[in-house]
């Protein structure tokens, strides 16, 4: 669709130029960080680790995990079946159309790869545990069992669903304590309602930990902190991410390590010179003066301290980070490389950003203990799923992005003997409206997500699933419908993000104790373990 | 009254009410301690700067791509004042032919529309000279057409930075596209349409605040990259709602932001002492009601031309690059209340007929205007837009008086016309604080310098140039690279991550002492381990290489290593003539004695291996020493760190 994006490059400007001397000229102290690492207290084997995928934007999960029953889906397919390019997705069953066919569900003729009718019917998945269908959304009088299906596009991960490694939670957000939909409308003095809702920085923010905009710790970070106390030597690899900073990774002590990704290795930057056409830069004084220059904070300004402070971090963990990542026959060695992904929506071989990212993840938790850590957490992120527009095509492509990447994480962690080691879950700035502006959707609240791994309870769903429909007042001979979970086209989360990520908090090892520091609203709610996670 | 997120945040905003949205109040101490330091500017007058090469050139890398020999010299010969009127007397009128901005000069749009034509004519060359080099009855060696990318968008967003006279113009659209933001990233946005962009936000950068709003509202980079196209009513469709994207962000991000501010950019509060939001999210929704109904230009319009972008065109005033026109069918015809202020719905006659469209075309273009100004009349565009500007130009941490004295110009207190742009940059350039900022002795003055204005400074004063200027018109760069990687700059013009663009104003980093000082530095966000390192190296190789990869932009360092050759020839280097110069343009005369000491140290160590070196062993190490010299100046904390 559109021009190159910047994620970290597979281009690499100084690929193929030579260093200069020994490997790393600059490196410090090599021995004593790989020292220092592999003494820091914190949990003991076995190893675990934590993935958070943030599908930036704001990830439309009402088209992610759908209810099917008849009186769930027609509220769904009213409320996105308009507009100029209809967003609503083929019922269960529905045989894919070819292009230039006609559908038989809306008589449409498909004409591009972005018509949901293209994509055949959403993909059927049946939880372990039946929920039943809300009264709002029940045809006739009888009690029902609620069914359950995943968008077209996303055929691997129904089968990890159905082989139990991949669990969904519902209606997830941010909340302060449980809210419902009369009292986020009508608020008495005592309602605690989230902060700037539906705003972009701050609900990513929200999302990440609990704060808004210009939040300077998350949750993952956080959790750091209590797995290895040594963090705030800087030596340390218990927090990576593949972005530029944001909340989710960053600790009070522990400080995110960041790693590029692409060709097929995770790889640090390491701070190296060109290699010299002349012999000036084997100067001895050079090298002396450059590396101390470099790192040279001695300024009353703290701007010109923290830049150094950042440089020395970067010099001294780029080159521990790399010899992992380099030495002949080292773990990261046995992960293997993403398969190729087809774009279906252009019908062709891309690049999946996801899928490389995660080989970055794996690679580095494959290396854990080379790298001195028994816990860790990582942030991977991609987008943009802000789809306002064009809905079907860019959500279509990132969704099966995210398939393919699930598929390819679960086959790699398998392979390396990671399978029970290491969790991944899905998080986004919020769900999306469920109503369509027309071939998009705005900014909503409560949304759905995933979780993978083998210490997953997976097959199942985890929380209410929320009754589907927007409110309105009887007008001829249309009923009235009232919608106890949806305030407008949002829906008010029954899930709060800090049980969500608190449940897996428990499982990496952060006591009850170390909870209440890290989720200060937890308390305000009575579950606050979902149970998708093995002890 | 609703809670904040959680107790600790809680007690967070409420004793930082001020940062929350600006960073101002924290800043304030610090602007007493610089106050007591004595001052190097003074006040500026009439005639400031005249003699004084080191004050020329600290203003000037703020207000430029970098200080340089001809800059210095030209400043501190007229004066500040006579600088202001030449950098204004070059301006491109705003509202040329196509109403919102000019046609011309298109300078961007020109260049990628001359690139194109170069392209096609290489590959019919290239085409006939396979068609000839053929055996005959075999086929012809297959030749590509190169494609226009947003890379020819950067060669000639280089080229005006570094050789550009107007920097003062091109330095403002940097800071704007940072304010107001669009980016190749993600999104359809055509390197045709993002050089328009840039020409258009060139256009205004020196006009009015309300005809830049206008154009920004009216320009498909931004119709694309926040959904104003296409964006249809939904008065009567009770399963839809028009698209709140750009009514959203207007506000958040390019006006008005999240709290009712006081003239000096700090926050309001309650009588809780929390902060008051501007709006809430029926003013949006209303907002986005009056927004509705912009869509691409046709000279047919139908339901179709609304929404579907247009194949590229050719020329300057093609429909890619046409301002949106109104699709009054499309506009909602609903009473909007935003802002405290209510616009009626519509009450003239039927849409059906040709009146009725046309009465219905006069209110959209009403509630567009009714929207623009209620924005641009809010108390806080003042303080808001002027904080940032600020942050882009001078320093990250500006007092709430600064900023309170830039937000009075924008009100008019300078011209009388509110908005005036040229008066507010004027205001934060020539601002007692900003001329008195020394980052060398303050712990909290000045800010991290933008990657890509690093890499011009350098260009600049190394006087670098492009070997194929001579052999395409126009006179740009020919640049293969960009650095917009995190291994490279991390920053490239138009290519910012989100509308958030590559960091947010208050950014503070995490764990270090300015976040402990209630701080900000945005410009850290883009700094991390991979980053600084991806930096460092860049410029190592540049110095190193004499100029950009790809072989295109280059330099001599002519006038570094004239600094360095003795007039004697049997005698030494002149070390020091060498670091003065380097003081002066890098520096602005602040160096430490700490660096310079270094640098006479890397001097002294940079030698010939030969016992008796030839001339021209001589030669290539004063070029030796010149390298290792800019390699320790660039990458140091100390320059990088703007005074």
């Amino acid at each position: 669709m559109t021009t190159k994006t910047h994620g970290p490059s597979r281009r690499n400007l100084l690929a193929g130029l030579a260093l200069y001397g020994a490997a790393a000229p600059l490196a410090l102290n090599l021995s004593a960080i790989g020292k220092a690492a592999a003494q820091a207290v914190g949990p003991t084997a076995p190893y675990r680790a934590l993935v958070c995928i943030f599908l930036q934007g704001g990830n439309d999960s009402n088209n992610l995990l759908l209810a099917t029953d008849q009186g769930s889906f027609s509220q769904y397919w009213a409320a996105r079946i308009s507009g100029s390019s209809p967003i609503a997705l083929m019922p269960v069953g529905t045989a894919p159309v070819a292009i230039g066919g006609t559908s038989s569900v809306t008589g449409v003729t498909v004409k591009t790869t972005d018509q949901t009718e293209h994509w055949g019917g959403v993909l059927p998945i049946a939880p372990s545990t039946p929920q039943l269908v809300p009264a709002a959304n029940k045809v006739g009088t009888a009690n029902q069992t609620r069914t359950f299906a995943l968008h077209p596009l996303m055929p691997a991960t129904q089968d990890l669903f159905a082989a139990g490694k991949v669990a969904a939670i519902a209606n997830v957000g941010t909340l302060l304590a449980p809210l419902t939909k009369a009292a986020y409308q009508h608020p008495t003095a005592t309602t605690q309602i989230p902060q700037r809702l539906f705003s972009h920085a701050d609900q990513q923010a929200a999302w990440q930990s609990g704060q808004l905009d210009g939040a300077a710790t998350g949750w993952g970070g956080l959790m750091a902190d209590t797995f290895q106390p040594a963090a705030a030597s800087g030596g340390d690899f218990s927090s990576i991410t593949t972005a530029s900073n944001t909340p989710f990774p960053q600790g009070a002590a522990t400080k995110s390590f960041r790693v590029n990704f692409g060709s097929n290795k995770a790889t640090a930057q390491t701070i190296t010179l060109v290699a010299a056409t002349g012999t000036h830069n084997e100067s001895a004084t050079f090298l002396t003066e450059l590396r101390a220059s470099l790192q040279d904070g001695s300024s009353p300004n703290q701007l010109v301290q923290t830049y150094a402070a950042a440089v020395t971090r970067s010099i001294q963990t780029s080159v521990v980070y790399d010899a992992a990542m380099s030495a002949a026959g080292g773990p990261y060695s046995s992960v293997p490389a993403p398969p190729p992904f087809t774009n279906p929506i252009a019908g062709k071989v891309a690049d999946n950003p996801l899928a490389d990212q995660l080989e970055a993840v794996v690679q580095t938790a494959a290396a854990h203990a080379v790298l001195g850590v028994q816990r860790q957490v990582f942030f991977v992120q991609y987008g943009s799923f802000d789809t306002h527009d064009g809905e079907n095509g860019r959500q279509g492509l990132l969704l099966a992005q995210l398939d393919h990447a699930l598929a390819y994480l679960d086959s790699a962690l398998t392979q390396v003997g990671l399978s029970q080691a290491v969790t991944a879950f899905t998080a986004s700035d919020f769900n999306r409206t469920f109503t369509t502006n027309g071939d998009g959707t705005d900014h909503a609240w409560g949304g759905h997500h995933l979780v993978i791994g083998g210490a997953v309870r997976g097959g199942d769903i985890y929380g209410a699933y929320p009754t589907l429909g927007v409110d309105r007042a009887a007008s001829g001979s249309t009923m009235a419908f009232t919608n106890p979970d949806g305030a407008g086209t949002a829906l008010v989360p029954s899930t709060s993000v800090e049980t969500y990520m608190a449940t897996m908090a428990t499982w990496m090892g952060v006591t009850p104790a170390q909870m209440a520091t890290i989720f200060p609203n937890l308390a305000n709610f009575p579950k606050q373990n979902l149970g998708f996670m093995n002890a | 009254m609703t809670a904040g997120l959680g107790g600790d945040a809680m007690a967070t905003e409420a004793s930082t009410a001020g940062r929350l949205a600006l960073g101002v109040a924290a800043a304030s101490a610090a602007a007493v301690a610089i106050s007591k330091i004595a001052p190097s500017f003074g006040n500026l007058t009439t005639g400031s700067l005249v003699g004084d090469s080191k004050l020329a050139a600290t203003f000037l890398n703020r207000a430029t791509f970098g200080a340089c020999d001809a800059s210095v010299a030209a400043l501190a010969t007229s004066g500040t004042d006579a600088w202001f009127q030449s950098q204004s007397a070059a301006a491109p009128t705003p509202g040329g032919a196509l109403g919102y901005w000019s046609a011309t000069p298109s300078f961007h749009l020109d260049w990628i529309i001359r690139r194109t034509a170069d392209f096609k004519a290489t590959y019919q060359t290239a085409l006939a000279a396979a068609a000839a080099a053929a055996a005959p009855g075999t086929t012809p060696a297959k030749v590509n057409l190169r494609k226009v990318t947003n890379l020819q968008f950067q060669e000639s967003f280089w080229a005006r930075a570094v050789t550009g006279d107007d920097q003062l113009r091109h330095r403002m659209v940097l800071a704007l596209s940072e304010i107001m933001v669009v980016s190749f990233s993600g999104s359809t946005i055509t390197p045709r349409i993002g050089a328009s962009w840039y020409d258009m936000l060139s256009a205004h950068a020196f006009g009015n605040y309300l005809d830049l709003m206008h154009a920004v509202t009216l320009h498909p980079a931004m119709g694309i990259y926040l959904n104003i196209i296409g964006n249809q009513q939904a008065d009567n469709d009770p399963s839809r709602e028009p698209d709140e994207n750009y009514a959203r962000e207007i506000m958040q991000l390019m006006s008005i932001g999240l709290y009712q501010l006081n003239p000096d950019g700090t926050a309001k509060t309650d009588a809780s002492g929390a902060p008051i939001p501007t709006y809430a999210h029926a003013d949006i929704a209303d907002l986005a009601k009056a927004l509705t109904g912009w869509g691409w230009y046709s000279a047919k319009p139908t339901a179709t031309t609304f929404y579907t972008q247009p194949a590229e065109g050719t020329d300057a005033s093609s429909p890619d690059v046409h301002p949106l026109i109104a699709y009054p069918t499309d506009h909602s015809q609903l009473a909007k209340t935003y802002l405290g202020q209510t616009s009626p719905g519509y009450a003239g006659p039927s849409a059906t007929t040709v009146a009725g469209v046309a009465a219905l075309k006069a209110y959209q273009i009403q509630d567009l205007n009714t929207a623009l100004n209620t924005i641009f009349n809010h108390p806080n565009v003042g303080p808001f837009i002027g904080y940032r500007l600020i942050q882009r130009f001078v320093t990250s941490n500006p007092s709430p008086a600064y900023v309170g004295r830039v937000a009075a110009v924008f009100n008019g207190a300078a011209t009388t016309a509110r908005g005036d742009l040229f008066a507010t940059l004027k205001a934060v350039l020539t601002d007692a604080e900003a001329l008195n900022l020394t980052p060398a002795v303050s712990p909290t003055a000045g800010k991290l310098k933008e990657p890509v204005v690093r890499m011009s400074h350098w260009l600049r004063v190394s006087a670098a140039a492009s070997t194929t200027v001579a052999s395409i018109s126009g006179g740009n760069f020919n640049q293969y690279e960009d650095f917009g990687s995190p291994t490279a700059l991390a920053q490239a013009p138009l290519e910012a991550p989100s509308v958030f663009n590559f960091w947010a104003p208050d950014y503070t980093p995490q764990g270090s002492s300015i976040a402990a000082a209630g701080l900000v530095a945005p410009e850290f966000q883009a700094a991390d381990v991979l980053t600084v390192a991806g930096y460092a190296n860049t410029m190592l190789q540049v110095i190193q290489n004499k100029g950009w990869p790809g072989g295109d932009v280059v330099t001599t360092y002519a006038q570094e290593i004239a600094a360095l050759t003795p007039v004697n020839a049997s005698d030494p280097d002149t070390h020091q003539t060498l670091i003065d110069r380097l003081n002066l343009y890098y520096f602005g005369g602040q160096m430490s004695s700490t660096m310079s000491a270094r640098l006479g140290r890397v001097l002294t160590g940079t030698v010939s291996a030969a016992r008796s070196p030839t001339p021209a062993q001589r030669a290539q190490v004063r070029l030796d020493k010149v390298r290792n010299a800019l390699m320790i100046v660039l990458t140091s904390p100390e320059y990088l760190v703007q005074g």
